[in-house]
């Protein structure tokens, strides 16, 4: 095949390479030239391949969706919930006991205090209503531990 | 017909956990992805593979991503660097070659006659360098610009041009002897 001695200029025409000048030199050129303008089809061709891109199979999608739900499962945050439960009976520990620990020197207001915590939870014992409570977290922590075991955790 | 929704709205409800708008992104830049992860793995099977994995990594990290608008380049990053990962361990790299390139062993006085114009600029590319084969997926994909492009691969935007120049001419090398069957299939 022939080709003209100007040809590689093309690939510089149609990307923007050339300076203004050079460029409307060329167009000049090109008007004339069949070499070049076959060399700019063909090169345009190229462009227009590469912009079709390649083409994703159609299962694509389905793929990516099941993907995502097997990596995002809604779970049971019962590990949640057992740091809560973790952290709430710590602090009532704390607080109960600490009235007891405390030396007799301690600021007297904080001791009497702590005194009336004690004090409303042995009242609250002794009318029962602790030991309803229990029953509730007991009742609640079965309840938990069912659900925990039908929604699986991944 | 309802209009499709932009971008931005698709990825602002999948930020909020919509999988079904994320699906939406995964339909529309589907192909992308897929270019990209193929150019850059050469093995079909594996590009899908690594397209799915894009979009799970995509998908747990949206909440990362600061400008919605900015998506698609995002999206390609992380693409990239899958396929990337993948190929710098080196497992499937040449079966995926086996299985891609149709006509690797043939010569260029000897061009198979079957090749569609897609088969055989695909398989031109797949005979260059790997940053020439980024760079040509997504230099001309419309919705990225040439500077999104650089920031992509990690070219300062005033070159991105001259990179582009230069793989187009390494492209067209590869091209030689099947110019006839370019232009007898656009014509």
């Amino acid at each position: 095949m022939t080709s003209c001695s100007r040809s590689d200029k093309v690939l510089a025409y149609l990307t923007g390479m050339l300076k203004p000048e050079e460029r409307a030199d060329f167009e000049e050129h090109l008007a004339g030239c069949r070499l070049c303008q076959r060399e700019l089809e063909l090169e345009r061709a190229i462009s227009g391949r590469l912009a079709d891109g390649a083409e994703a199979p159609a299962r694509l999608r389905l793929q990516v969706r099941k993907r995502l739900l097997l990596a995002y499962k809604p779970t049971f945050p019962w590990k949640s919930l057992a740091g809560i439960a973790g952290m709430v009976a710590a602090v009532a520990l704390l607080v109960t006991s600490l009235a007891r620990l405390l030396p007799p020197s301690t600021d007297r207001q904080l001791e009497a205090m702590l005194r009336i915590v004690q004090r409303n939870f042995a009242s609250l014992a002794s009318t029962g209503i602790l030991g309803s409570w229990l029953l509730v977290g007991i009742a609640l922590a079965g309840l938990a531990t069912l659900i925990a075991r039908v929604i699986p955790e991944d | 017909m309802t209009a499709e929704p932009a971008v931005s709205e698709l990825v602002e409800r999948a930020k909020s956990g919509s999988r079904e708008a994320f699906g939406r992104l995964a339909e529309r830049y589907g192909d992308l992805v897929y270019g990209l992860s193929l150019r850059i793995a050469r093995d079909t099977d594996m590009a899908e593979d690594l397209s799915q994995e894009t979009f799970v990594k995509a998908f747990s990290k949206l909440h990362t991503l600061r400008k919605p608008e900015s998506f698609v380049s995002w999206l390609c990053s992380i693409a990239r660097r899958t396929a990337l990962d993948h190929v710098r361990k080196g497992k499937r790299e040449l079966t995926g070659l086996d299985r891609t390139l149709e006509i690797e062993t043939a010569t260029e006085d000897d061009p198979p006659a079957h090749l569609t114009g897609s088969k055989i600029i695909e398989n031109a590319l797949m005979k260059l360098g790997e940053r020439d084969r980024e760079l040509l997926t997504l230099a001309y994909y419309e919705e990225l610009s040439l500077a999104e492009v650089g920031k992509i691969l990690d070219i300062p935007e005033g070159n991105v041009r001259v990179y582009l120049y230069r793989a187009r001419q390494r492209l067209r090398k590869k091209l030689k002897g099947f110019e006839d069957d370019l232009l007898q299939q656009i014509g």
